[in-house]
C-alpha cells in the first residue's frame, strides 16, 4: 500500500556482520528449501499445487494471510510512516487492515469459498462473463510480476546497503531461492515458510522494540523525544499530531479535521483497505487453501489479530528511531539528511542489536522480501494457469497438464521479475507510479464485487464498464494531482482517488444495468446472495463449537478489541 | 512410516525447531561473548545510546527456547489427525 524507494548511503547502513550472524541466516535458508521439498511430496493435483488441497487448518492460513502482506515494503513503508507522522499510522492497520479481513471472513469469504471457485478472477468470470474476468486476470497478473520486481530490487538494494553484496548476487539468489520452493512444493510451500517466516520477522522485530523502548525510557520517555517534523520549513507533522492518532491530519494532509477523518475512515477505511484485502487474490488465495468453510472464513479474522497488535513493532520503532537516532533526527528537523524514512528500521536494526540477533534480523529482513515475492508469483502462476491459459487458450487438458503450466508460470515469472528489477533499478519513480496505480485497481473491483453479490438484476456488461470507468477515474484524480491540480501534502491523494473510483463504479454499473439485460437467475447460485441456498454458506463444523471456532462472534471479539485499541490511543 | 514422517514435519515442530536451533545459539553467544566481537560502536551520532550489548542476545534466545517447547507441546497434545483418504480430497 506504501511505495518505497530505498537510496542509501552505503556506509550509513552497513552492519557489521559477523560469522556467527552468517550461521544463522544460513539455518535459515535451510529450513526454507527443505520446506520446499516436504511440500512436494504432498502434491498429486492441480489443487494441490495451486491451493494445498484446500487442506490447511485455519491458523495456517490465517498467519500466512498476514505474511504474505508482511513483507519488507510494509515492514520498511510503515516504518519510515511511524518517523515521519507518528502514531497516526496506525490508522493503516486499526482503521484500514483489520475491519477488512473481518469483513473479508464475515461477508465475503461465503461467496469465495462457497462457489468453489479456485481464483478471484474466476469468480468475475463466473458472476460477469469473460470481458470482466480478462480485465481482471490481466491486470492481475501483470501487477503480481511487477511488484514482485519491485520486492526484489528492494531486497537487492538492502542487502546491498547493509552486507555490501553486489546487487546482481542477491537478485539472482533470492529469485532462484524463492522459485525453487515454490516450483517444488506449489503454495503449500509459500504458505509454510510464510508462518515460518512470520515468527522469524518478530523474533528480531519484538526484542528490537523492547530494547529500543527500554533505552529511550520506555513510552514516557518515548513521548518526550519525539520532535516536530519538518519540511521545507514548514512544520508537517507537529509533536501532538504524532502522539495521537485522530484527526491524522498529518497522515492524510486534509487542513479540515472532519475532512480528514472522513477522507481517513471513507477513503482509507472502507474503500481503499477494503478494496485490497478483500479482492486482492495474493491474500484471499491463502483462505480458500483452507481445509473447510468455517476455517477459510475464520483465516482472514484470525489474521486480525496479531495484525492489530504488530504496528506496535513496526512504528513504534519508527518513531524510536526518529527520536533517538542523530541522523534521523536531523532528517526530521531539516528536511535533509543522509538517510531517508525508509531507512528507520534498518538503522534501528543497526544500532540497537548485538552481533548474533543481528543475524536474526537480517534473516527476518530476507524472509520477508522473499515471501512478499513469493506470495505474488504464486497468486500469478494460479490466475496465469487457471485464469488465462485454462480458461482462453489451452482448454480441456488433463489436469496434470495444469501443473505442468504453473510450474512452467512460476519459472517465466521469476525471470520476468528479475527483468522488472533490472527496469526498476533505473526507472524508480515509473515504479513507484505503477505500484501506486496497482493501488487503486482494487477499489473498483471492491465495489463491483459487492455490488455483484447482492444485486442480482446487475449485469454483465454493467461488470466490466464498472470497472473499466472506475480505474479510469482512479488514474484521472492521479494525475490531477500529479499535474497539481489537487494538492494534498500528505498521503491523502490514494484516499480520494480510491474514493472517486469506488463511486464511479457504482454508478455506472447501476446506469448500464438499468440498459441491459441481466444474467439469468438460474445462472447466479453461489453467487448472488439472494439466489444462494443456505447450505452452500452453511457452516455446519461450527455449530455448538466454542465461539473461537466460529467465525462470527470471534470477529465481534477482534472488532472490539480494535475500538479499544482506537480509543486508547486517540 | 508415513504417519511418523507427517508428524515430524508438522509445520509446528518445523517452526519449533528453527526457534529452538536459533533460541540455543544466541543463548550460548550471550553467555559466551567472546564468540562474536564486541561491536565498536565507532563515531555514533546519537544522543541517546541505543546498542544494547551481546546480553540481549541469551535474553532473546531463552525467550525463542520458550517459544519453541510451546510449538512442541502443542504439536505433541494435539497431533494432526490423518485422513483416511489422503489424496482424493480434491473436488470432482
Amino acid at each position: 500500500m506504501t511505495t518505497t524507494t530505498t537510496q542509501a548511503a552505503e556506509n550509513v547502513l552497513r552492519l557489521n556482520l559477523g560469522w556467527l550472524d552468517y550461521v544463522l541466516v544460513a539455518i535459515y535458508f535451510v529450513f526454507v528449501l527443505g520446506i520446499g521439498f516436504i511440500a512436494r511430496s504432498q502434491i498429486s493435483t492441480s489443487l494441490d499445487f495451486f491451493l494445498s488441497g484446500r487442506r490447511l487448518p485455519a491458523w495456517v492460513t490465517g498467519l500466512a494471510f498476514i505474511s504474505a502482506n508482511l513483507g519488507a515494503i510494509e515492514i520498511m513503508g510503515m516504518s519510515a510512516n511511524g518517523a515521519e507522522v507518528g502514531l497516526s499510522t496506525m490508522h493503516y492497520y486499526w482503521i484500514g487492515a483489520v475491519p477488512a479481513m473481518l469483513f473479508l471472513g464475515v461477508v465475503m469469504m461465503p461467496f469465495y469459498y462457497g462457489s468453489k471457485v479456485r481464483s478471484v478472477p474466476e469468480f468475475m468470470r463466473r458472476r460477469f462473463g469473460p470481458g470482466a474476468h480478462l480485465v481482471n486476470a490481466i491486470s492481475f497478473a501483470f501487477a503480481q510480476i511487477l511488484i514482485a520486481g519491485v520486492n526484489l530490487f528492494l531486497l537487492a538494494t538492502v542487502i546491498n546497503a547493509l552486507v555490501g553484496w553486489p546487487r546482481w548476487l542477491s537478485l539472482i539468489v533470492a529469485a532462484a531461492v524463492v522459485l525453487s520452493y515454490i516450483t517444488l512444493g506449489g503454495l503449500s510451500a509459500a504458505i509454510y515458510n510464510e508462518v515460518l517466516q512470520f515468527f522469524v520477522i518478530l523474533a528480531a522485530l519484538v526484542p528490537l522494540t523492547v530494547f529500543g523502548l527500554i533505552r529511550v525510557g520506555g513510552w514516557n520517555g518515548l513521548k518526550d523525544k519525539v520532535i516536530d517534523t519538518t519540511s521545507g520549513g514548514k512544520v508537517t507533522a507537529s509533536v501532538h499530531d504524532q502522539l495521537t492518532t485522530w484527526p491524522g491530519q498529518a497522515l492524510s494532509g486534509f487542513d479540515s479535521p472532519v475532512w480528514s477523518v472522513i477522507g481517513i475512515v471513507f477513503g482509507l477505511g472502507f474503500v481503499l483497505s477494503f478494496g485490497y484485502w478483500t479482492t486482492n487474490f495474493v491474500e484471499v488465495q491463502r483462505a480458500m487453501a483452507s481445509n473447510s468453510m468455517s476455517a477459510a472464513r475464520r483465516s482472514p479474522i484470525i489474521a486480525a489479530f496479531p495484525k492489530m497488535f504488530i504496528p506496535f513493532v513496526i512504528i513504534v520503532p519508527g518513531m524510536i528511531a526518529a527520536a533517538a537516532i542523530g541522523d534521523m533526527i536531523r532528517l526530521k528537523s531539516t528536511g535533509k539528511g543522509d538517510v531517508t524514512y525508509n531507512d528507520a528500521m534498518l538503522l534501528m536494526i543497526r544500532d540497537i542489536l548485538p552481533n548474533g540477533l543481528l543475524g536474526v534480523a537480517v534473516a527476518g529482513l530476507l524472509a520477508s522480501f522473499m515471501a512478499g515475492m513469493a506470495a505474488n508469483i504464486s497468486a500469478f502462476n494460479t490466475v496465469f494457469s487457471y485464469d488465462i491459459w485454462q480458461d482462453y487458450v489451452v482448454k480441456d487438458r488433463p489436469d496434470h497438464y495444469y501443473i505442468v503450466v504453473g510450474r512452467i508460470a512460476t519459472v517465466a515469472a521469476a525471470i520476468l521479475a528479475i527483468f522488472t528489477a533490472l527496469i526498476a533499478a533505473g526507472y524508480s519513480n515509473l515504479m513507484d507510479y505503477l505500484q501506486t496505480l496497482f493501488g487503486f485497481f482494487n477499489a473498483p473491483l471492491f465495489a463491483t464485487f459487492i455490488l455483484g453479490m447482492f444485486w442480482k438484476r446487475m449485469t454483465s456488461t454493467a461488470g466490466w464498464a464498472g470497472l473499466v470507468a472506475g480505474t479510469l477515474s482512479a488514474v484521472f484524480v492521479f494525475i490531477l494531482s500529479e499535474v497539481g491540480v489537487i494538492n494534498l501534502p500528505g498521503q491523502g491523494m490514494p484516499f480520494v482517488a480510491a474514493s472517486a473510483a469506488f463511486v464511479i463504479d457504482i454508478v455506472v454499473s447501476v446506469a448500464v444495468t438499468m440498459v441491459t439485460t441481466p444474467k439469468p437467475v438460474t445462472e447466479l447460485a453461489g453467487l448472488v446472495y439472494s439466489e444462494t441456498p443456505r447450505e452452500v454458506f452453511g457452516d455446519p463444523q461450527s455449530a455448538g463449537k466454542a465461539w473461537y471456532y466460529r467465525p462470527v462472534p470471534l470477529a465481534a471479539v477482534a472488532l472490539t478489541l480494535t475500538i479499544i485499541l482506537n480509543v486508547v490511543f486517540h | 512410516m508415513a504417519s511418523k514422517l507427517s508428524h515430524l514435519f508438522d509445520i509446528r515442530n518445523v517452526i519449533g525447531a528453527l526457534l529452538a536451533i536459533y533460541g540455543v545459539v544466541l543463548t550460548v553467544a550471550g553467555f559466551a561473548p567472546g564468540l562474536v566481537r564486541e561491536r565498536d560502536k565507532g563515531a555514533s551520532n546519537n544522543p541517546v545510546d541505543l546498542y544494547f550489548g551481546t546480553d540481549a542476545n541469551w535474553w532473546v534466545g531463552l525467550a525463542l527456547i520458550g517459544v519453541a517447547v510451546a510449538f512442541f507441546t502443542w504439536a505433541w497434545l494435539r497431533p494432526v489427525r490423518l485422513e483416511e483418504t489422503p489424496t482424493t480430497s480434491a473436488s470432482p
